[in-house]
């Protein structure tokens, strides 16, 4: 596998969100804004990218039968670290992810990639790995957040992470006729359902063509 | 001996993780102590002028449903913030005991629900001077013409004295 691939293959083949189905808990938990999601997805990936230099630098000491115990110590220090910083800097992001900070410990991309990729390749592999991955899941919260705003509020609104008050953009194009459900956590179930169809729609399009190109 | 050896590689793992956080919290603690504090300075230097320093205290107020928070002062008087419906709605004060078992300041921060002219003089030196320079184990007395309002803060006040004296006198 190339570097290239290795990158890309977070983002699309294996997006852990929309291919691989982990983490589930997180993205519909706290998509309720795209600020949010922006939030949760730098933490994630600061998260992964550390975990997965630590993890890859230390896979040939670490005894076999204790690893994931070290790695669950590893990623826990960093979420602690993760959660603490964002305490003191971005006060009110850290309000409104609340617990599902702390919860970035068990989410099963880290602990995932750690086990099924870093602790079998090297630094640098794992480092593009740990960005194709975290890539791959802001991409996806951002994605879902963006549609359950859309639809349940009627426009998007992002504000600074650093001061809440301050906001970057906002836009509202149907406020009258948004479903405000969407924004509740039926809407996620709702939203994601929705979303993951449209891809395996699109997947399943692309394999058929494939399949006709070839009989022909 | 194989798994004394686990045991201290797992041991040395986290003794480090331990390390890692005390460093990590040394340098994030003052910034979210200072921004807990931030929002109630300009309020509690209503009481305080002399450039004290002020100190959020995580503080479990049980059965006193009218506190809402308690500040430590440098000077070692310790501030309560409370609010209790009054007439029209919640009367958000703070209230400031000395070490010396006295009330040091009262500053009334919201009494917007409260009719003017009559519940809004608890906001007024007239019941702050009722206030300051008693003892906290005395009564302190209520307005005429403004009895629920400052009824209501007297109460929540003799929560605060109740939670003081169980925990910091």
């Amino acid at each position: 596998m190339s570097k290239l691939d290795i990158l890309k293959n977070g983002l699309f083949k294996e997006n852990p969100i929309f291919t691989l189905l982990l983490g589930m808990c997180s993205a519909l938990a706290i998509t309720t804004t795209v600020t949010n999601a922006i939030g949760m997805g730098v933490a994630v990936t600061a998260v992964l990218i550390c975990s997965n230099i630590i993890i890859s630098a230390i896979r040939k000491i670490v005894p076999n039968e204790i690893r994931i115990p070290v790695y669950i110590v590893v990623i826990a220090t960093l979420v602690k670290s993760v959660q603490l910083i964002m305490n003191a800097y971005t006060p009110e992001l850290y309000t409104s992810l609340g617990v599902f900070i702390p919860l970035i410990v068990v989410n099963c991309i880290i602990l995932g990639r750690a086990e099924s990729f870093a602790s079998k390749h090297g630094l640098f592999d794992s480092l593009l790995d740990a960005i194709g991955m975290g890539l791959g899941y802001t991409l996806a919260v951002v994605v879902i957040s963006a549609f359950r705003e859309l639809v349940g509020t009627g426009g998007i609104t992002l504000n600074n992470p650093l001061n809440a008050e301050q906001v970057l953009f906002s836009f509202n194009l149907f406020k009258d006729y948004a479903i405000s459900s969407f924004t509740s956590p039926a809407g996620a179930f709702l939203s994601l359902g929705l979303i993951l169809g449209v891809i395996e729609g699109y997947r399943n399009f692309k394999a058929n063509r494939a399949k006709k190109a070839e009989v022909k | 001996m194989k798994t004394v050896k686990l045991a201290i590689f797992l041991a040395i793992v986290s003794a480090l993780s331990g390390l890692c956080l005390s460093a990590v919290n040394d340098v994030t603690e003052p910034i979210i102590k200072e921004a807990a504090i931030a929002k109630e300075r300009a309020n509690l230097q209503q009481i305080y002028t002399g450039g004290e320093t002020f100190e959020v205290i995580e503080a479990d107020f049980g059965d006193y449903t009218t506190l809402q928070g308690v500040y430590k002062v440098s000077n070692g008087d310790y501030v309560y913030k409370g609010s209790k419906n009054g007439y029209g709605g919640p009367c958000v004060y703070l209230v400031a005991i000395g070490s010396d078992g006295t009330f040091k300041g009262f500053a009334a921060l919201d009494l917007s629900n409260e009719t003017n002219g009559f519940g809004s003089r608890v906001g007024t030196d007239e019941f702050k001077n009722n206030v300051v320079g008693t003892k906290i184990d005395e009564s302190i007395d209520t307005l005429s013409g403004a009895t629920v309002t400052s009824t209501a803060v007297v109460d929540s006040i003799k929560e605060a004295v109740a939670h003081y004296t169980e925990n910091y006198k």
